[in-house]
């Protein structure tokens, strides 16, 4: 498995790369999502692969691990051509990624998915690693249960499970997309250390992220991509986080604004003793009793799979509590009441609909559409809902089409329509480049700042360290800590993130 | 044994009416299990009765007409592998079609066969039904065995389970796909010939009379197990040969309409209780009917 290709000893100052792209160009209908894009990755190194959504970094990476056939290009490994559009090819030469989304068989044990991916030409099946598999496992200093069916493994154990694969299969370039989006902060800093050992040995890792702290902790070099081209190829020591936001951007400017004042107003939403009963019967939120009050700003931070999630699917009516009561001022057929699912499409929209429906989805009860839908007042409602964020596409056009950043535009722009008092947002920021993040920022902090009261689940606890006013962290369902934003810190968020994980 | 046993006999009699339903569902298992849900299992079936029987009624041999319905089903397969995994057409009403085309295409081509006999051929095929019998039993041991302690056995599974796991280990998920379906309509086929030369050695339009709903429904009820479903046919198959006796015999005290009636209803009460069930780790494929498109986005 790890046998038959050279490790090259000399890891820093070697000259050839490990693999390079060479003009590389993938449209998908009108799209291009990849034009002319070239760039090479050296052994030993960490290469961050920068973009917003959309700017191609996913289809750069599925032409390399041979998921998608690029229309022209061609990639080299080890200076020698490589066949595109063929996985096994890809695998064969040393190209391993870990996708965003686990390719994981869920009802197998960890090591029938390992065994997927090694133990070729075998015709009984293994019960147990390999030694091969068991040194592999020593070698990076994984711990996992090799038993235990993958669906009772926790993301960051499947995370693990997912590289120790990709690595069994003999990857020398892993690519890593959005590692860290499933992981508490303790667990990115084990990763991190992880991919140094990985590199260590003259393996390369390209790494996929938006967290600009994580990429100036352990990347070398920097590709950043914008609009399907290689706009910046360099190294990135020394470079600062808004240097390489700009780099990202380009040249429109992001500007954060402040937290708003906290000048407390009435109680709009209260919760007491909520309690949630998640599929397998097990209490996902426990016990949890909270207070948010007009030009509030409150994030629910926590570990991925600790119940914020669900306590947020309960205030917006998604899930219904086994015990406990919610109070929100208004409600959301009244439209007081303003709530943004995880999940844009499916959830908060319908995604063969067209922008214009999916706009009025939701308010049509509402004057002036009654019974009849009146399309010209539509239209008219549709382009409010467009233009509150700016987003440019004809509303007869099925929403699928658009972007993520453009969905959540949607949904935010039409659920903030008629200035609600009270808005819960799970995740809104989720997956979205750096200019999208902050437009839908700069609107949660206006509507809080203008008293309406805010909460917001977010994986991105700078995010909330910058924009919310008070922090709760949940862990195993509780709420672990309540406090304003001034008076903590990431490191106590992080400590308590993870507090139930150490006891 | 006692052949003067009436529940012996009993047992007897419901072994044989359960192997064609024991081989329809063990096809249909590896079908499913490789993602592909195939609504034509009544078609395939009827494909391979007629083809057995033209075959057998021509060559006088029972053996030589079950090897042809395993390749005219193989074959009938090939046709909706083509159409659901190449082209990826919707699988519900492709395999709707399936059912309605092998139909239909039984009909035609045995018009001339209804009413003969087998003669010699039925009569040597009958002292063998054991064999087949027992060969029926034996691939629901061998896909056990198969499923759970083989490399090919744990790919099947991850076919239904997440083929795009597959693909980006470099494995082929629509040709094994395809040889799946191939490989499951043939064993299909041999549940209908099993129809035509063994149980009743003749030719009827529509002989297969719902078996293979019955087989489809089974799959379910033994939640994609192949031993579960050799008990599930053995319990179809008692129920089918006490209807049988009870029919002719004309003293029942339970409506023999009734008691066809019954399978579906077991297969309604299992499906019930199963969904108290998380999902996970059991044997149901998760994206069963969804067909594999590497580029969608």
């Amino acid at each position: 498995m790890n046998a038959g290709f050279p490790i090259p000893l000399q890891v820093n100052g070697a000259t050839a790369p490990l693999c390079r792209l060479q003009g590389v160009t993938k449209s998908f209908g009108k799209l291009v999502a990849n034009d002319d894009v070239s760039f090479s990755v050296m052994p030993g190194e960490v290469v961050a692969l920068l973009g917003e959504n959309g700017a191609g970094k996913s289809t750069a990476m599925n032409v390399l691990c041979g998921l998608y056939l690029p229309d022209a290009g061609t990639v080299e490994v080890d200076e020698r051509p490589m066949a595109l559009g063929s996985p096994a090819a890809s695998v064969a030469r040393g190209i391993g990624m870990v996708h965003q989304q686990f390719k994981l068989v869920p009802s197998l044990t960890a090591y029938e998915n390992v065994s997927l991916a090694v133990d070729r030409g075998r015709v009984w099946q293994r019960r147990r690693p390999s030694d091969e598999v068991r040194r592999l496992m020593a070698e990076v200093g994984f711990d996992l249960d090799m038993g235990k069916p993958v669906w009772r493994m926790s993301l960051a154990e499947r995370q693990q499970l997912e590289i120790l694969r990709v690595l069994a299969q003999g990857a020398r370039i892993l690519i890593l997309d959005e590692p860290t989006s499933v992981l508490s902060p303790l667990e990115s800093e084990r990763l991190f250390m992880l991919v140094r050992r990985i590199v260590a040995r003259g393996r390369s890792v390209i790494l996929i992220s938006h967290k600009l702290s994580e990429i100036r902790q352990v990347a070398s070099r920097l590709v950043v991509m914008r609009g399907g081209r290689v706009v910046f190829e360099g190294s990135a020591a020394g470079r600062s986080s808004e240097e390489i936001a700009g780099l990202i951007v380009g040249t429109r400017s992001v500007s954060l604004a402040a937290r708003p004042a906290s000048a407390p107003g009435p109680e709009r939403l209260v919760v007491e003793n909520l309690r949630v009963t998640g599929h397998s019967g097990r209490d996902s939120v426990h016990d949890v009793s909270f207070k948010v009050r007009g030009g509030e700003l409150v994030a629910v931070v926590g570990v991925a799979g600790n119940g914020q999630a669900e306590l947020l699917d309960a205030i917006g009516g998604q899930k219904p509590p086994s015990a406990g009561r919610i109070v929100a001022s208004g409600s959301r057929k009244g439209r007081g009441f303003a709530f943004i699912p995880a999940q844009h499409l499916g959830v908060a929209l319908a995604p063969g609909l067209s922008i214009e429906d999916n706009a009025l989805l939701g308010v049509h009860r509402r004057k002036p559409f009654s019974v009849w839908l009146r399309r010209r007042e539509v239209r008219r409602h549709c382009g409010r809902v467009q233009d509150t964020f700016g987003v440019v596409a004809d509303p007869d056009s099925a929403i699928r089409r658009l972007s993520g950043g453009n969905l959540q535009r949607i949904v935010l722009g039409r659920e903030l329509v008629g200035d609600p008092d009270l808005i819960v947002a799970s995740y809104p920021t989720r997956g979205l480049d750096i200019a999208a993040a902050a437009q839908i920022r700069n609107a949660l902090i206006a509507r809080a700042a203008a008293g309406a009261a805010v909460l917001m689940a977010s994986e991105e606890l700078e995010e909330c360290l910058a924009i919310a006013t008070r922090i709760l962290v949940m862990s195993g369902g509780r709420i672990v800590l309540d406090r304003a934003t001034a008076q903590t810190s990431l490191n106590e968020i992080g400590r308590f993130m993870t507090a139930a994980e150490a006891s | 044994m006692s052949a003067s046993d009436p529940s012996l006999l009993l047992l007897g009699a419901a072994l044989v009416s359960a192997t064609p339903i024991l081989y329809a569902a063990l096809g249909e298992l590896l079908i499913e299990r490789a993602g592909v849900l195939n609504l034509g299992i009544e078609g395939t079936m009827l494909v391979g009765a007629v083809a057995a029987f033209m075959v057998a009624h021509g060559t006088g041999s029972g053996l030589a007409g079950m090897g042809c319905a395993v390749l005219a089903a193989a074959a009938f397969g090939g046709l909706f592998a083509a159409l659901v995994v190449g082209l990826r057409l919707n699988q519900v009403v492709t395999g709707l079609a399936m059912t309605i085309l092998g139909s239909g295409l039984s009909a035609f081509l045995g018009q001339s066969y209804v009413g003969l006999t087998l003669g010699e051929a039925g009569a040597a095929s009958a002292a063998a039904s054991g064999v087949y019998v027992a060969a029926a039993l034996a691939c629901a041991v061998i896909a056990a065995l198969f499923l759970r302690h083989t490399r090919p056995g744990l790919l099947l599974r991850t076919l239904g389970e997440n083929p795009a796991a597959l693909d980006a280990l470099g494995l082929p998920v629509v040709p094994l796909r395809g040889l799946y379906v191939v490989l499951g309509s043939g064993l299909i086929g041999l549940g209908g010939a099993f129809i035509s030369v063994v149980l009743t050695p003749s030719w009827i339009e529509n002989m297969t009379a719902g078996r293979g709903w019955i087989a489809l429904a089974l799959v379910i009820f033994a939640r994609w197990r192949p031993l579960w479903i050799v008990a599930g046919a053995i319990l179809f198959g008692l129920i089918d040969a006490y209807r049988f006796r009870a029919q002719v015999g004309g003293a029942s005290w339970i409506d023999p309409h009734f008691l066809n009636m019954l399978p579906y209803v077991a297969t309604l009460v299992v499906l019930g209780l199963q969904s108290r069930r998380p999902a996970q780790g059991a044997g149901t494929p998760t994206l069963l009917g969804v067909a594999y498109d590497r580029e969608r986005r």
